[in-house]
């Protein structure tokens, strides 16, 4: 699990309150959705790069969910190349050949759009990444507790995550189990034949998640679940000084930021 | 004279939607500061009658008809809401896994207490208190998911203590542990008992710890309690205890034999380390045994593994350099505490995993190249919990699903499902539904799936763990036949009564290399290294020890015994 997973440190931003960093989670949101201009992205970019390894997340963290959205980001980029009708042409994909083309131009705007995107997409990521990796789970639950949000619902939240790897191991299991069996989950074709394949695994997923959802409808009443209506929080979230001017100093960034675009800059008219 | 905690007058329930009452008429006094075992077989009423302590039966489920009176505590369990008598019972249910909420551990303990609105301070002094009591301290921040068996036991446990209750009721609490895992919840319920007078009453299967840690033992049938007493009393009658499929302690099936024989003990010894002060004129025999393998020799190899290692994606080395060759026709067994490699080796059996460094053989196959549907053909794997693979809404369709997959035909599939189900003994149940089959039913609905493949190699993992008696012996003579008629078997598990009883040769793993390989005998004798990683051979092989059977003279089971001592 890539998501909620969280590694504990001693750095800043790991000290910091859950508020600051959502602050600062949207702040850096906002800048890549109002920023069009690829540079003003990439210094975001950096500036996120230096705050991983500044609170010591290893890279691999983000190379395997790279792997993952490679091909993505690079039909991304080349679609923007390709199919942007810009001005400055650098190249046509199909060349004139005997009164047949150009087609295709590839333009400097096509390629200079396209990187918004991926930086936008690296953006996301990155930040998303590095706010769950830095910030225990029950910091964000004992928030939606703070925002008066029912007890009950947060409750539902943590229990969902709990159980999460606890599911994926029942998952693992069942497969192994099926395709010891003979099993062939890969070589099926077409939707139907999917879903057919897939049933020996679903089945006994769904019964297995129905059985324990029993034994833990039973340990919830009986470790007192609902014994009153004001449950305490064991975990409070309390700012201190340093997290309002952390809350204050992300604000300012983003005004000074949606003021520079204001007046126009940063918003890509370079390149179009 | 202690109070009684406990009161249970003539107690009946019947389930909703059932056709049989689960309890049929308990009486039952459990005193303050006492420990209770509850024994029986799968399907006596155990659980029923744990839940009914805390209110659970009959408030949870709709309903149900109950008679009968418990009170526990001063209070009626009957309709005093389960959560005020979560103050009063604490209760760890079986699936330790469904019973923790929290992401971390001192979350987790704290979900209690926070429930009943307490303060601030005092639920952050009853997490200390509870860690401490469990023997955790120092895992306050540690992630539940990442935790052992034992240690999400004990976690289970620090949950329930939180509440401050003075009795604990545990169902079947090591089941799924490994000798480590059974040693820390048992040394820390004693712990618990003499530090806070916890009354405790226990569900379990193991009675050499029963006999070491209760002081009383009620044996359930069919929703009654068919025996009660102390540990003495109830663990010398035998014939009684067999037919009720609860497996008395190895030294006690070894008194009552002597005293069959027509010798009279001091006294009716339960632990092994009574068993010289009761019979201290036993005379001891020499015996010649061996360490030999000879009946397996020279046959056909049918598994070579040359120096199999194996990592996880996530950088977890599991198997570090493991040689091993099985030849045709034996019964090899797979010990080890539980992370010591025995799954992962056992996987590479089939190709479920690759190996990252040497290669496996399955008579000559390269599993590298082989898909796990092919080796299936050759080597059945038969998982640990049947749930994790029943699917079909008949046990006939289900042992089917393997056959499908091998695309045989469908005069060949319904003679192979008939001579199947007939082999496990469920032969007329083809149109039962296998959710509605019994946990030792369910096991052998999926033993039978694999059978049907008539692979030659049988891998089972662990083929007893969560079963009564009678589950574990008819689940081990069916290997045994079919090792009989040329089938290898090959078992992981943490049972070694059935080690000694039922295998030839044994292998242990630890932290991913072959600690010791040879014959169950010899293996048993190396008690040194044994212990290093926390295995126990059986109690009849350590009682022998004590008498002096050592080395080849190693004793494995309670026949062997027999014929060495006597007059």
């Amino acid at each position: 699990m890539v998501f909620f997973e969280y590694i504990p440190g001693e750095t800043i931003f790991h000290k910091m309150d859950v508020r600051p960093k959502i602050t600062w989670f949207i702040c850096i949101v906002v800048l890549a959705f109002v920023f069009w201009d690829p540079i003003y992205l990439t210094v975001i970019f950096a500036s996120l790069m230096i705050l991983s390894y500044a609170v010591k997340i290893p890279i691999v963290k983000f190379l395997s969910l790279m792997k993952i959205l490679l091909i993505p980001l690079i039909f991304i980029v080349g679609y923007q190349a390709f199919f942007y009708q810009g001005k400055t042409i650098i190249f046509y994909l199909v060349p004139k050949i005997d009164g047949f083309g150009p087609f295709i131009a590839v333009t400097l705007e096509g390629i200079m759009l396209g990187f918004t995107f991926l930086f936008r997409i690296l953006i996301m990521v990155m930040a998303s990444s590095l706010l769950t990796l830095t910030t225990p789970i029950y910091h964000f639950i004992a928030l939606l507790r703070k925002l008066r949000l029912p007890y009950q619902l947060a409750f539902v939240v943590t229990t969902a995550i709990r159980f999460i790897p606890v599911l994926e191991r029942d998952a693992l299991a069942t497969i192994d189990a099926q395709k010891a069996r003979g099993a062939k989950l890969e070589a099926s074709k077409g939707f139907l034949q999917i879903i057919k394949a897939y049933v020996p695994i679903m089945i006994p997923m769904l019964i297995g998640a129905i059985r324990r959802s029993e034994t833990l409808g039973m340990a919830m009443i009986a470790r007192g679940f609902g014994a009153t209506d004001r449950c305490t929080a064991f975990y409070e979230i309390k700012a201190r000084k340093s997290d309002y001017f952390y809350t204050f100093l992300f604000l300012s960034v983003l005004a000074f930021s949606l003021y520079l675009s204001i007046i126009s800059y940063g918003v890509g008219d370079r390149w179009q | 004279m202690p109070r009684k905690i406990i009161e249970v007058e003539n107690l009946w329930y019947k389930y909703p939607k059932s056709d049989r009452p689960a309890l049929c008429g308990i009486n039952l006094h459990v005193e303050e500061g006492e420990f209770l075992a509850i024994m029986g077989a799968t399907g006596s009423g155990k659980t029923t009658l744990c839940l009914s302590f805390n209110g659970l039966v009959p408030q949870y489920f709709e309903g149900g008809e109950y008679s009968g009176r418990v009170i526990v505590d001063g209070l009626p369990a009957f309709n005093t809401p389960t959560q005020k008598l979560a103050l009063h019972v604490g209760m760890v249910f079986q699936d330790f896994e469904s019973q923790i909420f929290g992401t971390i551990v001192e979350e987790d303990v704290a979900f209690g207490p926070s429930n009943l609105g307490l303060d601030k301070e005092e639920i952050i002094e009853r997490v200390s208190y509870s860690l401490s009591a469990l023997r955790l301290e120092g895992y306050e921040k540690r992630e539940t998911d990442a935790l052992s068996g034992g240690e999400k036991q004990r976690l289970a446990l620090a949950g329930v203590f939180a509440m401050k209750s003075k009795i604990l009721v545990l169902d079947e609490p090591t089941s799924q542990l490994d000798s480590v895992g059974k040693e820390e919840v048992f040394s820390t319920v004693a712990k618990l008992r003499k530090d806070y007078n916890t009354t405790i009453i226990m569900v379990e299967h193991r009675s050499e710890e029963i006999a070491k840690y209760a002081d009383r033992v009620i044996v359930m049938k069919d929703g009654k309690i068919a025996l009660e007493g102390s540990p003495r009393e109830v663990f010398n009658r035998i014939s009684d205890l067999l037919e009720l499929g609860v497996r008395p302690p190895q030294v006690c099936e070894l008194a009552l034999s002597l005293i069959k024989k027509g010798f009279s003990p001091k006294f009716f010894p339960i632990k092994e380390e009574d068993f010289r002060s009761a019979f201290p004129e036993m005379l001891i025999k020499k015996h010649h045994t061996n360490f030999d393998l000879s009946q397996d020799k020279g046959k056909e190899e049918v598994i070579t593994v040359e120096d199999l290692h194996h990592m996880y994606p996530n950088g977890v080395k599991a198997l570090n350099g493991v040689n091993l060759t099985v030849k045709r026709g034996e019964f090899l067994a797979i010990i080890g505490q539980n992370g010591s490699g025995k799954t992962t080796l056992a996987k590479h059996l089939i190709g479920l995993l690759k190996p990252t460094i040497g290669r496996v053989l399955i008579k000559g196959l390269d599993t590298r190249e082989q898909t796990t549907g092919k080796l299936a053909k050759i080597v059945g794997y038969v998982f640990q919990n049947p749930d994790h693979q029943i699917f079909a809404t008949s046990v006939k369709d289900e042992v089917t699903y393997g056959l499908k997959n091998l695309k045989l035909s469908k005069e060949e599939i319904s003679e192979r499902v008939s001579e199947a189900l007939k082999f496990v003994g469920l032969d007329g149940f083809e149109e039962h539904h296998p959710f509605l089959l019994k946990k030792g039913e369910r096991q052998r609905v999926a033993f039978a799936s694999i059978f049907a493949m008539k692979p030659e190699i049988f891998v089972v993992d662990e083929p007893t763990t969560g079963q009564d008696y009678l589950g574990s012996e008819s689940m081990m003579h069916m290997l045994s036949k079919l090792n009989e008629t040329g089938h290898t078997i090959i078992i992981i598990t943490h049972d070694m009564r059935i080690v000694g009883k039922y295998v030839r040769r044994a292998i242990v793993l630890d932290k991913g290399k072959i600690l010791l390989d040879g014959s169950t005998r010899q293996i048993f004798s190396e008690f040194d290294p044994l212990k290093r990683c926390f295995l126990l051979p059986p109690q009849i092989t350590r009682i022998g020890h004590e008498l002096g059977f050592k080395g080849e003279e190693t004793v494995l089971s309670v026949e062997e015994m027999l014929s060495r001592l006597g007059d």
